[in-house]
């Protein structure tokens, strides 16, 4: 099991699905970097404060790109999660099957042991290429941006009291963006196994792939339409919008990660391969 | 050599970030916080002092009533505080003072003064005061809270809630306690 799990993983950290995934999300944190933090830098240091001190400076926890929905980037970002999160290696059981890859391997080792190191290994390339794009973008923001107590007169984002982890976000912000960047891992693993999970719906890669993106718009178009943007993945897992619906969240992580593992390991153990 | 480059990079991402968070927050260190008890004063602008005599939350069916009045339409459950402010001219020329600065505030909530309940409690729907050199002048102003900025189990305990006028932020930031 060690062994197949460290193939799997060094397989699904090294491919160029992985690169791409990453140039993807570094192009879209840079470009927030350059629209939104470079000018609120600028505007930071033209605000003379002593005059005008009812203004607060942007600050790293409101401004970077999970901290602000109101930025185009964040909601871009968020909603091209799930295929960010696939593009490393959540089409690669259908690829391994495709090319007969996996008839040597069943040979090998147990299906069990092969499944689970899979299904780990997507999960990791996919919470690695969700979380990555959104720290080169912290730093830019903790360059260009003092690292201040959030203020909630004048706020730049809408986290308030009816938010999950709100005490937090008021009295120790890193925290708060830590705990953000580990529920955005776990989102971009689920959507990345939840691609796993569906590759068994279609012969085409291309469907699978773009399967946990259409789950997430469903949900995305459904709660808006019911005008409970709060239930929406887009947002929740948006730092700057943050969890109003706790029951909710939980709910769509645990389906998704019990659901995406249930098919993917029960199937994968009958499917016939040979 | 592509670890090699790959670790120039990282360290030199490194240093950058470090140097630049240095810099920043030189420029930008964290405010220093000023609590005003209920009944001090303290200076809102130049040679105009505030203080606060006395705050109330209006009871759920007070708050209906003035809604009512107002034909003002909040789409979620809400109430109204009312705070009796005393403003003081000490300088030496006749003033005007908008008291749009004075934002309410409590632990991950806030909302700005409401010129609709202000002129209903108070009597003029006016957000400023004029002052004559020297002269004290009583003012109401009233304030909407959102029931949406709070979760439902500290709703319930919305009076037993602190709550604040903050008008400065940055640098110091200065707050007027309502208990």
């Amino acid at each position: 099991m060690k062994q197949i799990l460290k193939a799997e993983l060094s397989r699904a950290i090294r491919n160029k699905g992985m690169l791409l995934a990453l140039m993807i999300g570094i192009g879209i944190a840079l470009v927030h970097a350059v629209h939104v933090m470079l000018p609120a830098y600028h505007v930071n240091l033209a605000i003379d404060f002593e005059r005008y001190p009812i203004l607060y400076p942007a600050i790293v926890a409101d401004t970077w790109l999970a901290g602000n929905e109101f930025a185009l980037e964040s909601f871009l970002y968020f909603l091209v999660l799930p295929l960010v999160a696939v593009l490393p290696f959540g089409t690669s059981y259908f690829s391994d099957k495709e090319n007969g890859f996996l008839k040597s391997l069943y040979m090998r080792v147990s299906r069990k042991d092969y499944l689970l190191a899979k299904y780990t290994a997507a999960f990791v390339s996919g919470g690695i290429a969700s979380v990555v794009p959104l720290i080169v973008n912290l730093l830019c923001a903790l360059t260009l941006l003092p690292n201040l107590r959030p203020e909630i007169v004048m706020p730049h984002n809408i986290i308030s009291a009816a938010n999950l982890f709100y005490k937090i976000y008021y009295a120790t912000p890193m925290l708060y963006i830590f705990i953000f960047l580990c529920i955005d891992f776990m989102a971009g693993g689920i959507f990345a196994c939840i691609a796993l999970a569906c590759s068994y719906l279609s012969d085409y890669k291309i469907i699978i792939a773009i399967c946990p993106f259409f789950i997430q718009l469903i949900l995305h178009v459904g709660s808006s339409m019911l005008m409970k943007l709060d239930y929406s993945s887009v947002y929740f897992l948006e730092a700057g919008y943050g969890i109003r619906a706790p029951l909710v969240a939980i709910l769509c992580m645990i389906l998704g990660l019990g659901l995406s593992f249930a098919v993917f390991v029960k199937k994968g153990e009958k499917e016939d391969v040979f | 050599m592509k670890k090699f480059i790959f670790g120039v990079t990282g360290i030199l991402m490194m240093v950058i970030t470090v140097l630049g968070y240095r810099n920043i927050n030189k420029l930008f260190p964290e405010n220093k916080i000023t609590k005003v008890p209920l009944g001090s004063q303290i200076e809102y602008q130049e040679d105009i002092y505030v203080s606060v005599l006395e705050k109330e939350i209006l009871s759920k069916k007070k708050s209906e009533e003035l809604y009512e009045e107002t034909m003002y339409n909040v789409p979620f459950e809400s109430r109204v505080l009312k705070v009796v402010l005393e403003l003081e001219n000490r300088g030496q020329e006749k003033r005007e003072v908008i008291l749009s600065d004075l934002n309410m505030e409590s632990k991950g909530m806030g909302n700005g003064v409401s010129p609709e309940y202000t002129g209903i409690l108070g009597g003029e729907e006016t957000i400023w005061v004029e002052l004559e050199p020297g002269e004290r002048k009583q003012k109401i102003i009233g304030y909407d809270i959102l029931s949406n900025q709070i979760n439902k189990k500290e709703w319930k305990e919305i009076e037993e809630r602190k709550f604040y006028l903050t008008f400065a932020l940055y640098p110091e930031k200065k707050m007027l306690e309502l208990e």
